[in-house]
């Protein structure tokens, strides 16, 4: 009987344990910051109809590019789109929420004279065709950040 | 007789009890009439520049804020005795220095447009009125009617430009500097309470973007790896000291399609945690940076009160407000 008892009560603490194990609760109180792989900002744009907030992410070749407006080889463009979220400590601020979408460009010498762009989209749907994005992506100027 | 030698050593026992406790009440009838002179009830002074609102507005601020924040108090009797004067006292002389009714026309129309930004977040955070007044004064409660008028207020007053040339111009005169970097300063910038500008920020990882139609600004927020850590392991309440987070603000150029871009920068704003170095906010220290020349704002180290008195309102987050939505908030 007392064996019985010992083995309800093990059973009973692996059950408890297993369920701790499992226990998701932590995730919904978790908190994701967006990781760019050490891309640095280009700059920052939203669209209050479609709802989003997106941040545009580049290399050393592609932010200078979007300084100058002049692009060469090696230039990496990361457009990051987010659901844009009310931010529920201020009325009157809107925050970057869910990721919605992640494009990627990046250039390469067509030939001596000539830069060219690939299109990627690693995570999401986006409308529009390629060239139409590379040419919105790429076109945009970059941000001060004194 | 058992019973009459019983109830007339009650009486002698009262009786002798009544005799020790009548010094005691004497010295305190005598203290507390002392106290009364120690203090002079708040006063109110002449309402000389009222806040412009509507009725409908101006009506849920008189009901709900201004027995604090206005010169047109009014007082219960008990409010005026001490020792719940002294704490009446206190709290009509600090609401009072935040802001005041009687006196907000002084105020430069951004200024007002800032305060009552705050006023409605605080009331829907829930932190005004003051519970310890709605408790005594039922009737300044706030209904979900009013809050919503108070919201609907507060956009009416920060209108949208679409389409503003102004800011169109600025952004362009800004892509200028952008080339030319001679206009760069060397000297690391300084507020007045200690806090330095710090131009590595731009190495640290972004935590948020934020778009706001309050003050038509955007911000780029960035954190160091204390604050990236401690966002990420949820260890905010409170931050570690150490952290750091670097809000970049821009001006913004609205579109009536819903684009929204950035315009000219604007301000760089500063927080850092050192509980040693700002007790009295948390331990977190305040810096805002105006314009490309990022000079200090504030004249003295007071800002520091007047920045953390609205994070306040972040109490849940550590005092930051554009930190990650939790993953429960993503849609």
């Amino acid at each position: 009987m007392i064996r019985m008892k010992i083995f309800a009560m093990l059973l009973f603490v692996i059950a408890g344990s297993y369920g701790c194990a499992n226990d998701t609760s932590n995730d919904v109180h978790k908190r994701i910051i967006y990781n760019a792989h050490g891309l640095r900002v280009i700059t920052s744009f939203s669209d209050r109809k479609q709802q989003t907030i997106s941040l545009l992410y580049g290399n050393a070749l592609a932010l200078q590019s979007a300084k100058t407006g002049i692009h060469d080889k090696g230039e990496v463009f990361e457009l990051v789109t987010f659901k844009q979220a009310n931010n529920k400590y201020w009325y009157g601020s809107y925050i970057n929420g869910a990721v919605q979408s992640i494009e990627l460009v990046t250039s390469y010498a067509a030939d001596k004279n000539a830069i060219a762009f690939k299109y990627k989209i690693p995570q999401g749907q986006v409308t529009g065709n390629a060239d139409i994005r590379i040419k919105g992506i790429t076109s945009h100027r970059a941000l001060l950040f004194p | 007789m058992l019973g009459y030698s019983l109830v007339k050593k009650l009486r002698s026992m009262v009786s002798s009890k009544k005799l020790r406790l009548w010094p005691i009440a004497g010295i305190l009838l005598v203290g507390i009439i002392s106290i009364q002179f120690i203090q002079v009830p708040v006063q109110n002074d002449k309402v000389t520049h009222p806040i412009n609102a509507s009725e409908e507005v101006a009506k849920i601020f008189r009901k709900a804020c201004y027995d604090c924040h206005s010169n047109e108090s009014k007082f219960n009797w008990y409010d005026k005795v001490a020792p719940v004067s002294w704490l009446v006292n206190h709290d009509v002389k600090v609401a009072r220095s935040r802001f005041n009714f009687s006196t907000f026309d002084t105020l430069s129309a951004t200024d007002q447009q800032v305060r009552l930004w705050e006023m409605v977040n605080m009331v829907l955070a829930g932190k005004m009125p003051l519970n310890s007044y709605t408790i005594l004064h039922p009737e300044a409660k706030l209904t979900p009617h009013d809050v919503e008028v108070l919201k609907n207020y507060v956009v009416s007053i920060s209108p949208t430009r679409y389409h503003d040339s102004s800011q169109i111009k600025s952004a362009e005169e800004e892509q200028k500097v952008l080339v030319d970097k001679s206009t760069a300063s060397k000297n690391i910038a300084v507020a007045p309470n200690g806090v330095r500008f710090i131009p590595d920020y731009k190495n640290w990882e972004v935590i948020s973007t934020t778009s706001r139609f309050d003050n038509h600004t955007m911000r780029v927020i960035y954190g160091n790896k204390v604050t990236v850590n401690a966002i990420q392991s949820g260890r905010i309440k409170p931050f570690p000291d150490g952290a750091a987070i670097v809000k970049v603000v821009y001006n913004i150029i609205e579109e009536k399609n819903g684009e929204v871009y950035p315009g000219a920068f604007n301000n760089i704003q500063i927080m850092i945690k050192d509980e040693k170095r700002f007790p009295e906010s948390k331990g977190w220290g305040f810096g805002r940076f105006n314009g490309k020349g990022l000079k200090p704002y504030g004249e003295t180290a007071a800002f520091n009160t007047t920045c953390y008195n609205c994070h306040k309102i972040a109490d849940e987050t550590g005092y930051v407000f554009s930190i990650p939505l939790e993953n429960k908030d993503l849609k």
